[in-house]
């Protein structure tokens, strides 16, 4: 089994005693509400999907993240995992001491603070996102961001509702349970997107060579446009059900709100990953990119810097359906001109939808169109998109 | 932010072979290579620690009751 990022998989849970205790003593301590997405970001600190990191980033981690990419014991991580606070909460948060981190009211978490610094924007958005650009989701977020980051570890002591908690592995659930099909080799694949033939065809061809496959659908905020977590994971449900061998597939989410930091993105999707057990990871065109920020390949190429990262990516560029092949083909394979290609493309399948165009059998199983079909609102609207734009 | 470094020698040959392939190994200095290579080569070996008795029936249980194993 491939070693967890750093060597150890981090357990911040507290359970039994430890957790009562916390729980009562969390009521004097000062308390610091966080929304959702922190709320992930806790979860994933303290089951170990964010190994080796056991809680949020110190200023010094932190520098060293945005500006060599790695930790500071040399580890590849390429995003920020930052705690942000309104002066009034910061007020008795200092280092040494610990404050209660709340959600909905409810205590979730115990921060045992180690530092507390300023936010400096421009080096977060610019280290994070590779642009100062407004119009980026990411250097929005961190405009509305607090002044003031406390870094510290945290021992999670609650949870944030989960609709999807059936498929909620941690990483040792996910570890045990590769370990238990016999799978040595297992291929990750990271979506906020219902599957298309393409995705179907990728993750096949890694499969042939892989002895199991890890479809991890990112659940959370996404932006007006995206579909909904629940018709991504209804969908990919079916196309699991219908077209992949049981034994060979396994479903579950990573609860995390998506970056759009493209290609830093993509290194933090494939450690991710490799917390779970993967030992590779599918790289795509444009992964976690947004709008034209990004080269369409950079997410690739980034990924010579880290010859240490321990997880293998796998680069695929775009497919298409060919109707002269009559199958899926990418440029590499198929000899024919853009007359006899159909490309799959999420947003593609978005605007049919949209547009009340039936989706053709050549982009989209029948199964999955199905289960698209029974939402009359399947995609993210402005309303609910915490604030990112289509 | 200056890092904080370890000085390691390597024999002249070998670093003057180093700089002579420089431009096709992609990195800037022979001492970036050298870095490049030895990450390359920890890369395989992360040590792991392996999870107890107990953790591991209680995982099973959740697994089973999932449905994600018989």
């Amino acid at each position: 089994m491939i070693a967890p990022h750093g060597g150890r998989l981090i357990n911040r849970v507290l359970e039994g005693e430890a957790r009562d205790e916390w729980r009562a003593r969390a009521a004097d301590l000062p308390a610091v509400p966080v929304g959702l997405e922190t709320a992930f970001d806790l979860e994933n600190l303290a089951t170990g999907v964010f190994s080796p990191l056991e809680g949020f980033m110190t200023r010094v981690e932190l520098e060293h993240v945005l500006e060599r990419r790695r930790l500071p014991g040399d580890q590849p991580w390429t995003l920020p995992v930052v705690l942000d606070a309104p002066q009034d909460a910061i007020g008795r948060a200092e280092p040494g001491g610990a404050v209660a981190l709340t959600h909905r009211g409810q205590p979730m978490a115990i921060l045992h603070v180690s530092d507390v610094y300023p936010l400096d924007r421009r080096a977060l958005a610019s280290g994070t996102y590779g642009t100062l650009d407004e119009r980026h989701p990411g250097v929005q977020r961190v405009g509305r961001m607090h002044d003031m980051l406390i870094g510290g570890a945290v021992d999670l002591i609650g949870s944030a509702d989960d609709p999807f908690a059936p498929y909620r592995l941690t990483p040792a659930e996910t570890r045990v349970l590769f370990r238990l099909r016999g799978w040595r080799t297992v291929v990750g694949f990271q979506t906020r997107n219902v599957p298309h033939l393409g995705h179907e065809y990728v993750q096949k061809t890694a499969l042939t060579f892989a002895d199991g496959l890890f479809i991890n659908p990112v659940i959370g905020p996404k932006k007006a446009g995206d579909f909904k977590d629940e018709v991504i994971l209804a969908t990919y449900g079916a196309l699991v059900q219908h077209y992949f061998l049981r034994d060979r597939a396994v479903l579950g989410v990573f609860r995390t709100e998506m970056r759009y930091a493209g290609p830093r993105e993509a290194v933090f999707h494939a450690i991710v990953r490799k917390n779970f057990g993967c030992t590779h990871f599918i790289v795509g065109r444009d992964h976690a990119g947004v709008g034209d920020f990004y080269g369409p390949y950079d997410a690739h190429a980034i990924f010579e810097e880290f010859p240490d990262l321990g997880i293998v990516p796998l680069f695929f560029t775009a497919f298409f359906y060919c109707r002269r092949c009559e199958g899926v083909a990418n440029e590499k394979t198929c000899p024919h001109g853009p007359d006899d290609r159909i490309q799959f493309s999420g947003t593609r399948l978005r605007q049919a939808l949209e547009g009340g165009e039936p989706a053709s059998a050549r982009l989209i199983r029948p199964e999955v169109a199905e289960v698209i079909a029974r939402y009359p609102e399947p995609l993210v609207g402005a309303e609910d998109a915490a604030g990112l734009p289509h | 932010m200056a890092q904080e470094v370890r000085l390691v020698p390597i024999p002249t040959p070998l670093y003057r072979r180093v700089e002579a392939v420089l431009d096709r190994l992609g990195q800037p200095s022979v001492e970036a290579f050298v870095v490049f290579a030895v990450r390359a080569a920890l890369g395989a070996h992360e040590p792991s620690e392996p999870l107890s008795g107990d953790d591991e029936a209680r995982i099973v249980e959740r697994l089973r009751r999932l449905g994600y194993i018989e």
